[in-house]
């Protein structure tokens, strides 16, 4: 995160020599991937140079501050070899150690790197800081205003500490040129100032001008670098060539160099023609209005002039702006939407997820710590040498350093992969696909910047605690036990920690399996329909049109006429009908209704009549819906078994009314006739129960401008893409209506692969948590068990001397076994017991079972881990064990 | 007195006498790259730098933000008169040393 690097860099310099520096890293690197140097190359030459700008700081800050007139502390080679040695002499503690460590360190890295991308990221453009967004912020909704028509053009006008206001509002069109397939496109439709905001000139031809903006001025575009590339082959005349945008031809004036993608993601811009003289206050386009901090301004300072600026038009026009209050952002702010997070709530966040990692390396503490203390021996041997503690610490210290690299590395390219993919989510959200101009790609320097931190306080935790206690106590009582073999007892405090460990897995692991459970049985659920037939694609009309008209029925009348179709029909949402919530059914009791209001909520959504025939969904009870439905007022719904078998016991739902109950906010919607029971969209072969109810409402073409539209064909759906189907449906769509858009035509199954993209996130974090703490519980508690037994040699030694036989020692090593994780049990169960209202999981059914297979997990597990050091202890001969005295 | 120079900072005073008025970090690591075959780091050559100016023998100041460089500012640095007299004794040092010695 620039904030944690600008930290850092500080360390030992000043801020124009930081600013300096990093800038002259950047051109350097530019100037590295200029000449050809592989990304991977550049990226490990500025990750190693930041890390010696750091060390340099730290170094001369040092140095002058004459805490550190030589370096005490240093990586010896000696150190690292023994280290070395170690791991692979201990390979179960070095499995455990790495999976649990590489799991910790990936989430936390992976949500650094999240907060890195998107919270105030620097614009890679000239004094990228000083591009700010102004927005208006409603305190009565607590959401942004961005129909600021208005407002804009009075900031525009008034504002003096930000210059060159600009705005721009998305939209989208068909664009049609040469014998390319035509695409659905995202526009920029922006203020000609906002290309001075960016300060980069055009490639060729000029970028937008005020006279392009005027109402009578020919339409002209600006195209990005990788339009130009892949549409007109770099040809540079390309200018003065036409371009259709819909239903208008447009002339190219300019190309923009490769790279360019201001204001988020665009490709295309056109001159925004918007008159405040012929839309009313609060109305007309969103507009994202943003502007340069004049020289010697900042965010504050603007913020102070915006206000008062705000604070005249609430009294000027009360009507639509008493509540709105105008703010001054961060330019990425209100795209991303996380306009008032604070600093403070980024270092809360990431220190939590820290805390994960201090967690996981406690528990590598308790596994180092078991070995640290059979090595008293050596530890003593090397004090009586001559060694310091210091020494003897730092050697720990260099142990669990060694220890904790290979997971710094594996859990860094899981957070990577983690990130991309929360990252493409998050964009395909917000900003229709393409990644933002600002998005670095790759593993960025500061986060290994963070992951090098992480993994210091690791080895930290995990080997100096155990160190300093381990040679805490005087050498010369160590090393006279050097030639016995009984070596430290640790009672009391091992005890503790085996309880706590049973404790912990029985408490916090039924939660996160049934979580995960549930995440891999909701990913079986599969379509209820040959998938592999289907062709989707969203149409809409043209932006500022109301609605379809007929021009709907006759794409789809034009559709159906072609020879590989078999089926075409379209759904949609009305606003009024969009409404989630609890749902109520008719004459059910007030049980069924509260039973609703669980994590899986109602699907609802409009059909036309074709609907259930093409998907080849069966009405089972009732009827389907006809021609005069959609236009009833109190608007029949058919609803699937999955409705039926959650809200009415499985008996028909025919003939009943349902409606959704009322929100904190708002009344209730009206009642719903239900006139038919459809079967499931789709099943799960597990568990039925897991696929959501369903409720369906009839639309008409005229109640929508924008359609989700979806083609049947013969056979594969993606081999008739393939041949052509594609043009096939623009060329249908053009015949139509030129101005109709068309996006996102693609092969059903392949849509189903990309929005399986969340739900494998999700399970990769949570499997991943899951895999860790099991892990963990396991390995603790059989090292901590294994170790108390082995502690206990003598004792045992001494006991079969006196005449105990195996079955009497065994019976007084399992009590104790049977008394440290019974009470681990108990503590865990009454732990789960009281957070179980608080993460909302009740473990019901054959998920009850999970609390007592944990439980029995654990007890094995100590079983098991005990039985071996016993039966060990118990063949050694008593004289053996008793001469060490 | 003669300001004491290490090899380091001799190697930085002359790259700022070859540069002139185009010295900043970028190019005086390249210049150093090209004549010593050393690969220093920006944070060697900074560091220096600072030494240099607090001793008195060079000064800094800050250029325009450029956008190759991400949008940030250079910290040009150029010699003072009593930076060249160090650097000009420090080399007649060495010349006076090597005088007659045969580094064959």
């Amino acid at each position: 995160m620039k904030h944690l690097l600008t930290v850092l860099l500080r360390v030992g310099r000043s801020d124009d020599e930081r600013v300096s520096l990093l800038g002259d890293i950047e051109e350097e690197r530019r100037a590295r991937l200029a000449r050809g140097s592989s990304r991977l190359a550049v990226f490990a030459w500025s990750t190693a140079e930041i890390s010696r700008a750091l060390l340099w700081g730290l170094r001369d800050a040092l140095v002058r501050r004459a805490f550190a007139p030589r370096a005490r502390f240093m990586l010896s080679w000696p150190d690292i070899k023994l280290s070395l040695r170690l791991l692979i002499r201990n390979p179960g503690l070095t499995a455990v150690s790495t999976v649990g460590i590489a799991v910790g360190i990936a989430i936390a890295a992976g949500m650094f790197g999240f907060f890195h991308a998107n919270f105030d990221p620097t614009l890679p453009l000239e004094e990228g800081d000083r591009i700010v967004a102004l927005e208006n912020w409603d305190v009565a909704g607590n959401n942004e205003n961005r129909r600021s028509l208005h407002d804009f053009v009075t900031w525009r006008d008034q504002m003096t500490s930000v210059v060159e206001i600009s705005a721009f509002r998305e939209t989208g069109a068909t664009m049609r040129a040469g014998d390319f397939l035509p695409e659905n496109v995202r526009i920029a439709a922006m203020s000609a100032s906002g290309f001075r905001v960016a300060r980069v000139p055009a490639l060729v031809g000029r970028f937008l001008t005020p006279d392009d903006e005027r109402e009578a001025a020919p339409p002209v575009v600006v195209i990005g670098y990788d339009v130009w590339q892949s549409r007109f082959g770099q040809d540079r005349g390309v200018i003065g060539q036409q371009v259709r945008l819909g239903s208008t031809q447009f002339t190219v004036v300019g190309v923009m160099p490769d790279g360019f993608a201001f204001p988020v993601n665009h490709q295309y811009w056109i001159p925004l023609r918007v008159s405040p003289s012929t839309i009313a206050r609060g109305a007309g386009p969103e507009l994202f209005v943003f502007g340069r901090l004049a020289p010697g301004a900042t965010m504050a300072s603007a913020q102070v002039e915006l206000s008062v600026i705000g604070q005249r038009a609430a009294a000027a026009f009360p009507q639509t702006n008493a509540t709105l209050k105008p703010q001054v952002l961060g330019y990425t702010r209100p795209i991303i939407d996380n306009q008032d997070m604070g600093l403070d709530a980024w270092v809360m966040g990431q220190l939590t997820v820290s805390l994960v990692l201090v967690i996981v390396a406690l528990n590598v503490a308790i596994l180092l710590y078991a070995r640290t203390a059979t090595r008293r021996g050596e530890i003593a041997v090397r004090t009586a040498l001559g060694a310091s503690r210091a020494r003897i610490v730092t050697q720990l210290f260099v142990e669990a350093l060694v220890l904790a690299v290979v997971p710094a590395v594996l859990g860094l390219a899981l957070a990577q992969y983690g990130l991309e993919l929360g990252n493409r989510l998050m964009f395909l959200d917000l900003v229709g696909g393409a990644a933002p101009f600002w998005l670095e790609q790759g593993p960025q320097p500061s986060t290994m910047l963070y992951v090098l931190v992480l993994v210091v306080v690791t080895a930290a935790i995990a080997g100096i605690l155990p160190a300093l206690h381990a040679t805490r106590r005087r050498g010369g009582a160590d090393l006279r036990q050097l030639g016995g073999s009984t070596g430290p007892r640790l009672g009391r405090m091992w005890s503790a920690l085996i309880v706590a460990q049973v404790a912990f897995a029985v408490a916090a692991l039924p939660a996160a399996i049934k979580l995960g459970l549930n995440e891999i049985r909701s990913s079986l659920t599969r379509p209820n329909y040959p998938v592999e037939e289907f062709v989707g694609a969203a149409v809409l009309t043209e932006i500022g049109s109301s609605a379809f008209g007929n021009r709907l029925l006759e794409l789809r009348r034009r559709l159906q006429a072609e020879p590989d179709v078999t089926g075409v029909t379209f759904t949609g949402s009305l606003p009024q009908r969009n409404i989630t919530g609890r749902i109520e059914v008719e004459g059910t009791s007030a049980e069924g209704a509260a039973a609703t209001n669980g994590m899986r909520g109602v699907t609802t959504f409009g059909i036309d009549t074709e609907y259930l025939d093409v998907y080849g969904l069966r009405v089972v009870a009732g009827r389907p819906f006809n021609a005069l439905d959609a236009s009833a007022t109190d608007g029949p719904v058919i609803v699937d078994i999955s409705f039926a078998q959650r809200f009415l016991n499985g008996t028909s739902p025919v003939g009943r009314r349902m409606r959704y109950a009322a929100r904190p906010n708002g009344q209730p919607s009206p009642w719903y006739e239900i006139v038919g029971v459809a079967e499931n969209l789709r099943r799960n072969p597990i568990d039925p129960d897991i696929v959501g109810p369903t409720v369906l409402y009839p639309v008409a073409p005229e109640q929508l401008a924008g359609v989700s539209l979806t083609v049947r064909l013969r056979g594969s759906a993606a081999s008739r893409m393939n041949e052509g189907f594609a043009r096939t449906a623009h060329q249908i769509l053009a015949a139509v209506d030129p101005a109709l858009r068309m996006a996102e035509l693609r092969a059903r199954d392949q849509a189903e692969s990309e929005d399986a993209l969340a739900v494998r996130l999700v399970g990769l974090v949570l499997s991943c948590i899951l895999l860790t703490v099991l892990l963990f519980s396991a390995a603790g508690v059989y090292s901590l068990m294994s170790f108390t037994v082995a502690q206990r040699r003598r004792e045992i030694g001494i006991r079969t001397a006196l005449g105990a036989s195996s079955m009497d020692v065994l019976r007084s090593v399992f009590s104790r076994v049977a008394a440290q994780v019974g009470m681990g049990v108990v503590l865990g169960a009454v732990g789960a017991m009281a957070i179980a209202p608080l993460s909302n999981v009740v473990l019901a059914g054959r998920l009850a079972m999970v609390t007592p297979a944990i439980a029995l997990t654990m007890v094995v597990v100590g079983v098991v881990a005990a039985y071996g050091p016993a039966r060990r202890s118990l063949r050694i001969p008593p004289t053996e064990a008793v001469r060490a005295e | 007195m003669a300001d004491y120079l290490g090899e380091f900072e001799q190697l930085i005073l002359l790259a700022l006498a070859r540069l002139g008025e185009d010295a900043y970090g970028v190019t005086i690591r390249a210049t150093l790259i090209e004549r010593t075959k050393r690969q220093p780091s920006f944070g060697a050559i900074y560091s220096t730098l600072r030494r240099l100016e607090g001793k008195g023998l060079v000064r800094s100041f800050a250029g325009k933000p450029e956008a190759v460089r991400g949008g940030r500012a250079k910290k040009h640095v150029v010699l003072t008169p009593r930076g060249r007299a160090a650097l000009r004794e420090a080399h007649a040092a060495v010349v006076r040393m090597a005088e007659g010695v045969s580094l064959k």
